[in-house]
């Protein structure tokens, strides 16, 4: 555990202390030991690998609110600046978004990035017409249950997979029982997830893809970005969008991975370290 | 767009809560003492954000704009027969709190966002705001309880976009004032074509002189009594 930027970080380590740094970042509900399987692999390139917790994930410190995407991304602005700068960044999801958003703040810190499936929310997702009446009350509902009930016990780790399975479904099951294994804390009665309930929570603000599209062209280093090629949840882009979201960026390349949905890095480990070890040679190149 | 909620009953005896701003703060007790003058005689609640004021922790240790919803929500400092009023950055709290059913009635004071940027703006704002809280090696750690924490110096606004500003008041289900003073970031005009097309049953629009913090809130509290007074005898 390190304290940093007001907060404590879970960090997970791989590879020699002054070997080249690279930071792992997870996604949304996931926790740093989700790159137990990919980690040793850069490693063994020569690299040293550094996963954190995000706050509000896994063993890092607690939330005060929903609204985390800066604070999240300061944590791994200050991670990169320990790390010496010059670290490269492979993030999945929700943590791709981060890598690209902590190199849009201080470029001289990044030298690359990897987004794994991690090129934002379909534009639907930003419709300007929802119902704010319901957007609002549906947080502040959430919140009620937050605070006003203990989070919900599974009696046993397996049914906590269930669950997970259940909206991942492509996730290898001994994948899930991993992520479950290091996400669940035990309780009282069972088992709950270590990830903060207030992460789920936000209320109807003023992000749209115009504002996605700022954050985007605001990236300077290099970018990999690579998806699977199977329609899976939360991989919801098409092609079309895709390519668009690659135009907003001023450098970056796009690897396509068969036999993949959302975790392609879990569900296809030896292409997605094939792509990246590509970009990086033409980096070097 | 949205459906209309019922209106609570806001009478003499309702509950006001006063939500701060999150980085300019407000003194509750000068509050308190000129709604008293201005012939409140109901509860009176302040809504502190830690940091300014020093009494409170920072749990997370970093503060967002809507922050203060989140410190609410799930408690019972708001709720259907609470008036919640929302000071500067925290007017959009007054207004989440009544489109989310957590207020009888909102008022906002100087708080209904902006200065309007475009989004590309907003964004390079936000990346500021990171690149100075990295950049301040004095607020890394935690302040002492009596310090103002430094992070409230590097660049926290409120949603700063227009359409959503739009929506929020065309959307609110409650009452709703709006009280403009001299130091609001938006000017006259700007708040007429906010509130055009806002339903004139709901929402009120009132703006006090440029003038001494004390008058100011001499005429705001005024306007805040006279608004809910009216709303109570509308009800009855």
């Amino acid at each position: 555990m390190v304290e940093m930027n007001r907060t404590q970080l879970r960090l997970w380590e791989w590879g020699a202390i002054g070997a080249p740094p690279i930071l792992l970042v997870h996604g949304a509900f996931d926790h740093g030991r989700m790159w137990d399987g990919f980690a040793p692999a850069l490693a063994d390139r020569g690299f040293r690998v550094v996963a954190p917790d995000l706050r509000g994930h896994g063993d890092s410190g607690r939330l005060a609110s929903g609204h985390v995407w800066s604070s999240c991304a300061t944590d791994l602005g200050f991670l990169a600046r320990d790390l010496g700068g010059d670290v490269g960044i492979i993030g999945h999801s929700f943590g791709g978004g981060q890598a690209m958003f902590v190199s849009a703040a201080w470029p001289e810190l990044v030298r690359w990035v990897v987004v794994l499936d991690g090129l934002g929310p379909p534009p639907e997702v930003f419709d300007e017409d929802i119902d704010l009446v319901e957007v609002a009350t549906k947080s502040f509902d959430a919140l009620d249950r937050i605070r006003r009930r203990p989070p919900r016990a599974y009696p046993t780790r397996d049914e906590m997979a269930d669950r997970r399975a259940a909206v991942n479904s492509r996730l290898p099951r001994a994948w899930v029982d991993h992520l479950v294994l290091h996400g669940a804390a035990a309780v009282d009665g069972g088992f709950v997830w270590k990830s903060d309930a207030l992460f789920n929570v936000g209320f109807p603000g003023s992000f749209g893809v115009a504002h996605l599209r700022a954050e985007f062209e605001a990236v300077t280093c290099p970018v990999l970005a690579v998806t699977g090629a199977v329609h899976d949840t939360w991989s919801e882009l098409t092609p079309e969008q895709i390519d668009e979201r690659l135009s907003w960026l001023a450098s970056s390349t796009h690897r396509v991975v068969d036999g993949a949905g959302h975790y392609v890095h879990v569900e296809q480990p030896a292409a997605t370290l094939a792509a990246i070890d590509e970009f990086l040679a033409g980096l070097e190149g | 767009m949205s459906a209309s909620r019922q209106v609570n009953a806001v009478t003499s005896r309702s509950r006001l809560l006063l939500v701060s701003d999150i980085v300019v703060g407000i003194d509750p007790a000068m509050w308190a003492d000129a709604l008293r003058r201005a012939g409140w005689g109901g509860p009176v609640e302040a809504h502190i954000h830690p940091g300014r004021q020093g009494d409170v922790a920072l749990p997370g240790g970093n503060h967002e704009p809507l922050d203060p919803a989140f410190a609410l929500g799930g408690t019972d400092a708001i709720g259907e027969a609470v008036v919640v009023v929302g000071f500067g950055r925290s007017g959009p709290v007054a207004q989440l709190a009544g489109l989310g059913g957590r207020a009888a009635a909102v008022a906002v004071v100087d708080g209904l966002g902006g200065p309007f940027v475009e989004p590309a703006e907003q964004i390079a704002a936000t990346l500021d705001m990171m690149r100075a809280t990295m950049a301040d090696e004095a607020s890394h750690s935690l302040p002492a309880p009596s310090e103002v924490d430094r992070r409230l110096g590097h660049g926290l606004t409120p949603h700063r976009d227009r359409p959503t500003a739009e929506r929020m008041i065309e959307a609110m289900p409650v009452p709703m004032l709006v009280v403009e003073t001299a130091d609001s970031p938006l000017d006259a005009s700007t708040v007429d074509e906010l509130t055009s097309s806002a339903d004139r049953g709901r929402l009120t629009v009132t703006r006090v002189g440029r003038s001494t913090p004390d008058r100011v809130a001499t005429e705001v509290a005024d306007a805040l009594v006279t608004w809910v007074s009216d709303l109570g005898r509308r009800e009855l």
